[in-house]
């Protein structure tokens, strides 16, 4: 007896769960499923400072010979330059 | 609570269902409405599969013979411990955990990233919600979990013996944990390119749940090799079993899939790659649960032939089609952003680990499925044995070393080839005087080799960090313990990866130490006899019995003894459960970091004559040592990266 009682209000909760979002769909704003986004802001400074520190240990580490490193940090002091001030938090909708 | 049980499955299913609906209307209509529906539909289909978990649970511990699998799976006298991992012993509780599994992984999956990255959403419902429905349809049709049989028997059939060992407690559900968690970085791959969305970066959003997996699916296949050794009894951990095979084989491509995200990370190349790699990773875990439960191919591990494989095969052919048909369409978004630079690079080895990788896969692939396909094709099963797998894994091994070792000595970007040399030289002179000094102690060429590369490439590790530490020191005059532990903390990721690849390295030196140089001695007698084994001579004390509801144990009593010295006491035992006939053997182990003693016990008689097989088992105990390195290594990889922004990952969650 109990059981079908159990399973009568597992439905009626379910189902009032489910469809909550239609109750109050008017006050939520309508948004595409599938449009291609903007590309996010530019590369992170932090990032690049912490691939020119990487640069720099494997250079000390006698990984990258001197003409690699000189052309390889230009490459990334560039990119720095050109990236945004620092690695900024999402973009919401 | 049994009615409640059926009906919450048949519930899961509809809202799963419902979900994939609700996902499909909204993407055509753009509605939120109906995503948050169906993200709902998906979180109430969690709680109802978790409520069924429960009840078997519940039906498992109180002994409901009225449920067709506890009486299948669990006897009145079986322990408590082994009652419950009865759970995952038969086809149907391992399906509702996978299913378990799959739910709260989507769920929680949707809690952390509908947020952040809402453009995702959709298709990411759409994929695992559909790979849910397909396992909570396979539960339904053809083993349900909450099916009651009309009579409840008096006593169940009890778990099997070999299941009944700590290591059955672990392995299947930390395997388990590994398959299930592919399922993410596939679907947030797929719902990247379907979405347009953060297709360049899935990989990033991805990691946790891949490293997440990866780990499991390592610490999985240890305890499975574990369990093996201990509990079967022939001596081994490994025989290159079929479903062996299919946990091997998705591991091979998420390491692969974990070095080429690397790169896309860094140079943001291998973009096409990383995503076929995501998807093919998925396949193989499917492939694997359908290799289980199909009865495509003859294992010992296998459940028996059953028309779910088909099934199976059906779903992986429409996955692997779609994720094709989705890679070869969104290829544009794919582009990488840079040309791929030298060989002789950091990046040039990455590439080079993962073709090898991809390589061995292919291998391990084609000799698992090689019989059915020859029964398929010539009419006749052509078997793949151990031997084959054993010869072509040496190969791999002698190549895979070296690119452990070579690798930390590469910069990224390029190297010039005389910095190579310079770095690489002495390293490869190491290699060659360990492996001359190996075939000099008597060692075989293959395993002086793979000896000397290993430590080579253990070599290599070490004075990376340590000329890390050193230029730190130099350059930030720091004294050598800080510069020591920044060193460390600032690349903890690279460390950790280090510690993995330590970790093979040992696992490597143990799988050649056990598979080339086990002796193995034999002796019957009766008790007070003795016999030598190598250096260790063994005195037969006596054999004693004993009784427990469960089963009958007998038991030897060894006292070992080496050059003189006692080291101990072995107790082999044989054991004869209530109810299976085959007897058990409970092997005795005495590991060391040189070798392991094992001996498996055969009575012959009351009087106590017996056989006992002797082996001695060299590093075995490396090859656990190994896993637990790698383990290790892999928790250290979820750390997150030094100097990495808190949202990085999340910089282009932006829908226009």
């Amino acid at each position: 007896m109990m059981e079908p009682v159990l399973i009568l209000l597992v439905l009626i909760g379910t189902v009032s769960y489910v469809a909550w979002p239609w109750l109050r769909e008017k006050e939520t704003a309508k948004t595409p499923g599938t449009r291609r986004h903007e590309d996010g802001p530019p590369e992170g400074r932090s990032r690049i400072e912490a691939e020119l520190e990487e640069l720099d240990a494997d250079f000390h580490a006698g990984k990258v010979a001197n003409g690699d490193y000189a052309a390889l940090r230009d490459e990334l002091l560039g990119r720095r330059d050109g990236a945004g001030p620092a690695d900024r938090p999402e973009r919401r909708e | 609570m049994l009615l409640l049980g059926n009906f919450l499955e048949i519930a899961s299913l509809c809202l799963l269902i419902y979900a994939l609906a609700a996902v499909t209307v909204h993407l055509r209509a753009g509605r939120p409405a109906w995503l948050e529906s169906a993200c709902r539909a998906t979180f109430a289909a969690s709680v109802m599969v978790t409520v069924v978990s429960v009840l078997l649970v519940i039906g498992l511990l109180t002994r409901d013979f009225r449920l067709d699998y506890v009486a299948r799976y669990t006897s009145t006298t079986l322990p408590l411990v082994y009652t419950l991992t009865a759970f995952w012993a038969g086809q149907a509780g391992s399906l509702l955990l996978w299913l378990w599994l799959l739910l709260v992984f989507t769920a929680v999956s949707i809690l952390l990233y509908r947020r952040k990255y809402p453009a995702l959403m959709p298709w990411f419902v759409l994929l695992t919600g559909g790979t849910a429905a397909f396992f909570n349809l396979l539960l339904l049709l053809f083993t349900n979990p909450m099916q009651t049989l009309e009579v409840a028997p008096a006593e169940g059939q009890g778990l099997n013996p070999l299941l009944q060992n700590v290591g059955m407690i672990f392995h299947p559900p930390t395997l388990f944990v590994g398959y299930v968690g592919f399922t993410v970085p596939f679907a947030l791959a797929l719902a990247a390119l379907l979405s347009r969305n953060h297709a360049g970066e899935w990989h990033k959003i991805a990691r946790p749940w891949t490293v997440v997996s990866w780990l499991f699916l390592t610490v999985g296949i240890i305890l499975g090799a574990q369990w093996a050794y201990v509990e079967l009894g022939w001596g081994g951990y490994w025989a290159w079993d079929p479903v062996e095979n299919a946990s091997f084989i998705p591991w091979l491509s998420a390491t692969a899939l974990l070095h080429t995200s690397i790169l896309q990370n860094r140079l943001g190349i291998f973009k096409k790659w990383n995503a076929a790699l995501g998807v093919l990773t998925f396949l193989l875990c499917i492939f694997g649960t359908f290799i289980t439960r199909s009865g495509f191919i003859e294992s010992v591990h296998a459940f028996g032939r059953s028309s779910m494989g088909y099934y199976f095969l059906g779903f992986l052919l429409a996955a692997l089609a779609f994720s094709l048909a989705v890679i070869y369409w969104r290829r544009r978004d794919l582009e990488p952003d840079r040309k791929f630079g030298r060989i002789l690079s950091k990046e040039g080895a990455f590439a080079l680990t993962n073709l090898l990788l991809m390589a061995f896969l292919a291998v391990v692939l084609i000799g698992t499925v090689f019989p059915s396909l020859s029964e398929l094709f010539v009419g006749r099963k052509v078997s793949v044995q151990a031997p084959f797998f054993n010869k072509v894994v040496v190969p791999f091994a002698m190549i895979l070393l070296p690119l452990l070792g070579i690798c930390p000595l590469l910069g990224w970007f390029r190297t010039s080839s005389r910095q190579v040399l310079k770095n690489l030289l002495p390293l490869a002179a190491a290699a060659v005087v360990c492996g001359a000094a190996g075939v000099a102690l008597g060692l075989n060429l293959p395993s002086a080799i793979l000896g000397g590369l290993g430590l080579a490439a253990v070599a290599a590790i070490l004075i990376d960090a340590g000329r890390a530490v050193l230029v730190r020191r130099r350059l930030a005059g720091e004294p050598l313990p800080l510069a020591g532990w920044r060193t460390l903390w600032q690349g903890r990721r690279r460390y950790a990866a280090y510690t993995v690849h330590f970790g093979l390295v040992c696992l490597c030196l143990g799988v050649v130490g056990s598979s080339y140089y086990t002796r193995t001695y034999e002796h019957t007698g009766s008790p007070g006899s003795s016999f030598q084994a190598g250096p260790y001579r063994f005195e037969y004390v006596r054999m004693d019995f004993t009784e427990d509801p469960e089963k009958q144990v007998l038991q030897a009593i060894l006292e070992v003894r080496r050059d003189g010295q006692p080291l101990g006491r072995l107790e082999p035992e044989k054991h004869l459960h209530r109810l299976f006939e085959q007897p058990m053997t409970e092997v005795a182990i005495r590991s060391g970091l040189l070798s392991d003693l094992y001996v498996i016990f055969s009575p012959l008689s009351n009087d106590g004559r017996a056989n006992f097989q002797v082996l001695i088992n060299p590093l075995v105990l490396w090859i656990w040592l190994g896993g637990i390195l790698m383990a290790l290594g892999g928790l250290a990889l979820l750390l997150p990266r030094a100097g990495a922004p808190r949202a990085e990952s999340s910089r282009k969650g932006v829908t226009s």
